[in-house]
């Protein structure tokens, strides 16, 4: 434990880091950067410095839900939307039919460009150090974490330490009956940080998730796929940024033939996910091409969407075709495709096999409760994607940051964020396949617009200096140019030619009506708008929504009271009178913090919480009076 | 949650532990008095060691100050014991202990071959009960082990003699002995808590308990044994399939509608069609919402007895006919017009074992001061109120103008008309025979009646049963919910909601609406079912749809 330490970088004074930060994935570069600007000195060790912000999967950014998450990390000071924004080749907005709530931005990110451009960003980062080393060792005491001890420059203290190791703890990658270890294809894995972690009490289990293989542009004949265009004017993710990257691709869609599914299936004992090999458990909303001919038989082709990987190669991504099947049968199911029937591979599809923990295992905060001061964040707490990655490196930077400064932590709540939801889910209900983010997952979902993620978030971020003055002042001006124009709306009746129409009703009323759109408004009926067009679709949605507005509130608060009810840490579940045994294991297992977070559990009845709350009250009033007899007392409850 | 606390006593009267957000009036520095925020719970005064704790304390330095607290009631799970058979004499009567100690207080004031303690679950034992080492009663007892038991406690049922005397005396023993006295559906409580049966059956027992009639009696039986939970659990489950085709729609909208990622024109058409496909089957739905409302609604005139309220002009012998339907001389007669002045409800028993309520109230006649003004109002509340009417005409005078008004205005209710004083002539000539026959009125339904002599009375209570048996019928289907008045609102809450999705699917697509109008229907039946409230609708979309890239 006396290794010299050779660390030849700027610490704090007194030797140590603020911060030490594992791993340089989309998780990590977000905890680095938010810590760093927060005024930590960080320490960011990566295993490959070349690798930093990688895209190993789709080359792609945002969606619907995951788009959300992007927006609010910009809002609370990110990096993720405005490097998107600056490197993404394609841009469009989903969902834009349906309301402004569900609609998510999407762009295809040029993959090497990104992660470069990233990189400038940390390597320009006062306060951050990035080195490549491997961490082999935690060090910890009685009193929680105290360091690191790297493969090259031995022991490292800090005073927290986060944890973003991606697919990189214990990582098995598959291809057919193939097995290789790896975080990353060409990617060595990690494997002192897992056994110290085990060692630590940690129960790391084991997911999978699956990519599919890279394709030679050269090959491919495009004129026989349908082109998908960008959408004019390109949509930026960043509230912070003045403009994006623009259009400079299309993207193109191939369909799987009947000929394709019979090879699949003639082969399907090869595959590594149904030959047994591969024990950790998959994810339903990113299936392999394999699972879904097994699953939807009836089906008579699956889409295949061919994506470039970036301007400076012609090297495509096959989504929705991820596999694990032999090199030999994914060339030839490939070739059965219409437009691919020539097609090379450069890289073939795999699926691989990580160690995570458990995220009951966190406080809200991303702080381990086995572990004072050390975080998780990203693939290790069982999340799939870079945004809800970054997400959670985000809000365990600025946690670290402020641990470090003896602040209390912060923590977001469902109603607040996509990010919020993501975290109570996880650290309440645990994993038991990848989690990925979806709009069905937030109970509020009209109130998260990807539009209002800078009203909702950007006070947290300017509170923690990750938002400047004049990006917040500039908000508020935002808003309150929006409140005039809702002033305005309903003062103003529609002109004398559209009387006969909409009669003598305000426009704030006229706009109500789903059929009306604000084009209508400053159009025919000659309304004169003071606000650009994002700002617009804010109003309109916020009028539209009224209704559900307030009703969604009226909810919340019912169960902010539960929220606001504390389970005491203490708690002896096997104590509480009246509760059947499965809820109390249940309790047991993911020791909720508030009442609230107890009724989201699974299997939770309203009536266990009746039970629960009576038996909390009883502890207090016990706490306030103690009754003389203890034996008395205890018999009582 | 219906009321919490007897207002009168102050006594708690708990069903449904919870929490219950209250207004706390502070007087002198103490909480003297609560007001729930909810109005069907009643008011109490606080009596902060026996019922209530503060989730914050609230500050007290301003007096008759008002605050809003949570308050949280506390649950006492010790040892209760109840007669649980109804009062009065009969051949059996039992005494019920439910709770940890239940065993304990058996075994202290019960005498026989072994002790309740030493007994197997769901045995019995015949013995004595003593106090004081004096025999109250020879008694069957019978041993039922937590959680196997109705509550889910340790319970002893101790069969005795149906004297009240004995029944109060070995109960006063059992509290003796360590138990406390029950407080009313304490029992159904802890067995709901302890997750014994789901809160619609729970509420169900309480129904049985209190059920004034035959019909609501079957009716409550009914739901107890789960029928209503179970086409709840079945309209619930399409709900959320609905659900996940439009969630599907908002989070996939590639994978679901083949074509939408590409061309703008196909994604507006197949988006659409995706969010219509969940319309049918909300439709009925909805339907079925309705339809179990209104079977409620008739079922809510079951619960109480059938109201019939006499109505007829002054002086064509109301009272009379009562007295005679009733056989006995309840009503002051007289001559004079206008006798009955104030409303007067008397029970009657109709030849099918039917109990219904008679109201007679005064007859219809001009206004001529306040008082009148005051027994007018006084019938009309009594028609307002009542299920059926009986109208009365005197046939031995012709047809009046008052006769004419009472013949439109009630004239097309569900009524029963006497035509009486037969035995003073009939004065009517056919026309107005034949106006009361046009306001609605099948023959069997008129009957010719002599009050004062009883004459046509059986028929008029023959006709006066038909009538309400066609108004409330008893079929099973139509009985099947006989809920509380919770049961009822939180239908029609879901009912509204599936309303709004249907028309938010109608009007727009923009599932994210109907998507929350399913939410809220989803919530108010899982709050009705009493179960657990999350679920996850992912894993219905994932189970139907070939979803991800």
């Amino acid at each position: 434990m006396n290794e010299e330490s050779c660390y030849d970088g700027h610490m704090n004074s007194a030797g140590s880091f603020d911060v030490i930060v594992v791993g340089a994935g989309h998780a990590g570069c977000e905890a680095a950067l938010a810590a760093s600007r927060m005024g930590c000195s960080v320490l960011f060790i990566t295993l490959n410095s070349d690798k930093v912000a990688a895209m190993s999967c789709n080359p792609a950014i945002g969606g619907i839900g995951k788009g959300h998450i992007v927006r609010e990390i910009d809002a609370l000071g990110g990096e993720m939307a405005r490097t998107i924004d600056r490197t993404g080749i394609q841009f469009r907005l989903l969902n834009r039919r349906k309301g402004p709530a569900v609609r998510g931005p999407r762009a295809q990110a040029d993959k090497s460009r990104y992660s470069e451009a990233l990189k400038q960003v940390v390597e320009a980062q006062e306060r951050l150090d990035l080195v490549q080393d491997e961490v082999v060792d935690l060090l910890v005491d009685s009193d929680g974490v105290s360091g690191v001890r790297c493969l090259f420059r031995g022991e490292i203290e800090a005073k927290t330490v986060v944890i973003c190791a991606g697919t990189f703890l214990s990582g098995m990658m598959h291809i057919g009956t193939e097995s290789f270890a790896g975080g990353r294809l060409g990617d060595p894995p990690s494997r002192g940080l897992a056994s110290s972690l085990e060692l630590n009490g940690f129960d790391l289990r084991r997911l999978k998730t699956g990519t599919p293989p890279r394709l030679d542009g050269e090959t491919i004949d495009f004129s026989k796929l349908t082109p998908q265009p960008g959408d004019e004017p390109p949509p930026k993710f960043s509230f912070r940024s003045s403009e994006v990257n623009g259009n400079k691709i299309r993207c193109y869609l191939a369909r799987t033939t009947p000929n394709c599914h019979r090879i699949i299936r003639d082969n399907l004992k090869r595959s590594a996910l149904f030959s047994g090999k591969i024990t950790g458990v998959g994810i339903r909303y990113c299936p392999s091409i394999e699972d879904k001919i097994k699953r939807f038989p009836q089906r008579e082709t699956h889409h295949i969407f061919i994506e470039p990987e970036g301007l400076s190669t012609s090297e495509y991504y096959a989504n929705g075709f991820a596999t694990s099947l032999p090199f030999d049968v994914q060339i030839a199911m490939l070739r059965s495709v219409d437009g691919l029937q020539d097609v090379r591979i450069t890289r073939p599809g795999y699926a691989i096999e990580y160690a995570f923990i458990q995220p009951t295992e966190l406080h809200p905060w991303l702080e381990t409760k086995r572990v004072k001061r050390l975080f998780l964040a990203g693939q290790i707490n069982g999340t799939s994607g870079y945004e809800e990655a970054a997400g959670q490196g985000l809000l365990a930077g600025i946690n670290a940051a402020l641990q470090a400064r003896g602040e209390p932590p912060f923590v977001m709540t469902r109603r607040e964020g996509y990010i919020g939801v993501m975290i109570d889910d996880l650290v309440s209900l645990g994993c038991r396949e990848p989690y990925r983010m979806f709009t069905a997952r937030s109970e509020h979902r009209l109130l998260l617009s990807a539009d209002t993620a800078d009203v909702r978030l950007m006070g947290h971020g300017h509170r923690f200096g990750l938002i400047d003055d004049d990006t917040f002042s500039d908000m508020k001006r935002r808003q309150n140019e929006r409140e005039a124009e809702l002033f305005a709306l309903s003062h103003k009746v529609c002109r004398d030619e559209c009387q006969d129409e909409f009669g003598n009703k305000s426009l704030l009323e006229i706009i109500r009506r789903p059929d009306v759109s604000y084009a209508d408004l400053t159009g025919r009926l000659g309304f004169e708008s003071r606000l650009g067009p994002p700002d617009q679709d804010i109003v309109e949605m916020q009028v539209k929504y009224e209704g559900y507005i307030r009703r969604e509130e009226a909810k919340i608060e019912r169960w902010e009271r539960l929220d606001g009810v504390r389970i005491p840490q203490q708690i002896d579940f096997d104590a509480v009178p009246g509760l059947r045994a499965e809820i109390r294991q249940r309790l047991a297992e993911s020791r909720p913090a508030t009442l609230g977070a107890a009724r989201r559990l699974p299997g939770i009845t309203p009536a266990a919480i009746s039970v629960l709350s009576i038996y909390i009250a009883s502890l207090q009033r016990s706490e306030r009076n103690p009754k003389p007899s203890e034996a008395e007392g205890s018999r009582r409850i | 949650m219906s009321k919490l606390f007897d207002p009168n006593s102050g006594r708690r009267k708990m069903w449904g532990a919870g929490l219950v957000s209250a207004h706390i009036w502070i007087d002198a520095g103490k909480p003297r008095f609560f007001t729930t925020t909810d109005s069907t719970i009643a008011k109490g005064e606080v009596e902060l060691e026996t019922w209530a704790s503060f989730m914050e304390t609230p500050h007290c330095q301003s007096d008759h100050s008002k605050r809003e607290v949570l308050v949280l009631l506390p649950e006492d799970m010790d040892t209760i014991a109840a007669i649980s058979t109804a009062d009065g004499v009969g051949a059996i009567g039992i005494v019920r202990i439910s709770g940890p100690d239940a065993i304990a207080v058996a075994d202290a004031l019960f005498s026989g071959r072994e002790r309740p303690s030493q007994m197997k679950h769901s045995t019995l034992q015949f013995g004595k009960v003593l106090s004081d080492g004096n025999v109250i009663d020879e008694v069957v007892l019978s041993v039922m082990r937590a959680p196997r038991s109705f509550t889910g406690e340790d319970m002893v049922e101790i069969s005795c003699h149906g004297n009240p005397l004995i029944l109060r005396d070995v109960l006063r023993v059992a509290i003796a002995s360590g138990a406390r006295l029950a407080t009313g559906g304490e029992f159904t409580r802890r067995a709901f808590i302890n997750g014994k049966m789901d809160l619609c059956q729970a509420e169900a027992v309480m129904k049985l308990l209190s059920a004034e009639t035959d019909e609501a009696r079957r009716v409550a039986f009914a739901q107890m044994k789960g029928a209503m939970s179970e086409s709840i659990t079945r309209l619930n489950r399409r709900l959320i399939e609905a659900k996940a085709i439009l969630d599907a729609s908002i989070d996939f909208p590639g994978d679901l509608a083949d074509e939408a990622e590409i061309e703008c024109e196909g994604a507006a058409a197949s988006d659409s069609s995706n969010t219509r496909s969940a319309r049918p089957s909300l439709l009925l739905v909805k339907g079925e919402l309705e339809r179990m409302i209104a079977a409620f609604d008739k079922s809510q005139r079951l619960q109480r007895a059938s109201r019939v309220a006499i109505v007829g002009k002054a002086n064509v012998g109301k009272s009379t006919v009562l007295n005679s339907l009733i056989g006995q001389d309840r009503m002051i007669t007289s001559e004079t017009p206008g006798t009955t002045r104030d409303r007067v409800d008397v029970e009657l028993s109709l030849p099918s074992g039917r109990r219904s309520t008679l109201s007679d109230s005064a007859g219809l006649s001009p206004e001529r001061n306040e008082l009148d003004a005051k027994a007018r109002r006084k019938m009309e509340e009594g028609v307002e109120d009542a299920d059926a009417l009986l109208i009365v005409f005197d046939v031995s005078r012709p047809l009046e103008q008052a006769d004419r008004e009472i013949l439109t205005r009630f004239g097309k209710r569900a009524s029963v008309i006497a035509l009486n004083k037969t035995d003073l002539g009939q004065r009517w000539d056919s026309e107005s025979l034949q106006l009361v026959r046009d306001a609605g009125h099948q023959s069997e339904r008129l009957i010719k009646t002599c009050a004062v002599s009883g004459l046509g009375i059986d028929d008029l209570r023959t006709a006066l049963d038909d009538c309400l048996a066609e108004l409330l019928p008893t079929k099973p289907s139509e009985s099947l919910v006989a809920g509380t008045v919770r049961n009822r609102a939180l239908l029609a809450k879901a009912s509204d909601a599936v309303g709004r999705a249907i028309l938010a699917i109608s009007a727009k697509p923009w599932p994210e609406f109907a998507s929350q109008d399913l939410s809220d229907a989803i919530d108010a039946l899982h709050e009705l079912l009493g179960i657990e409230v999350g679920f996850d609708i992912l894993d219905e979309v994932f189970s139907r749809f070939c979803i991800g890239k």
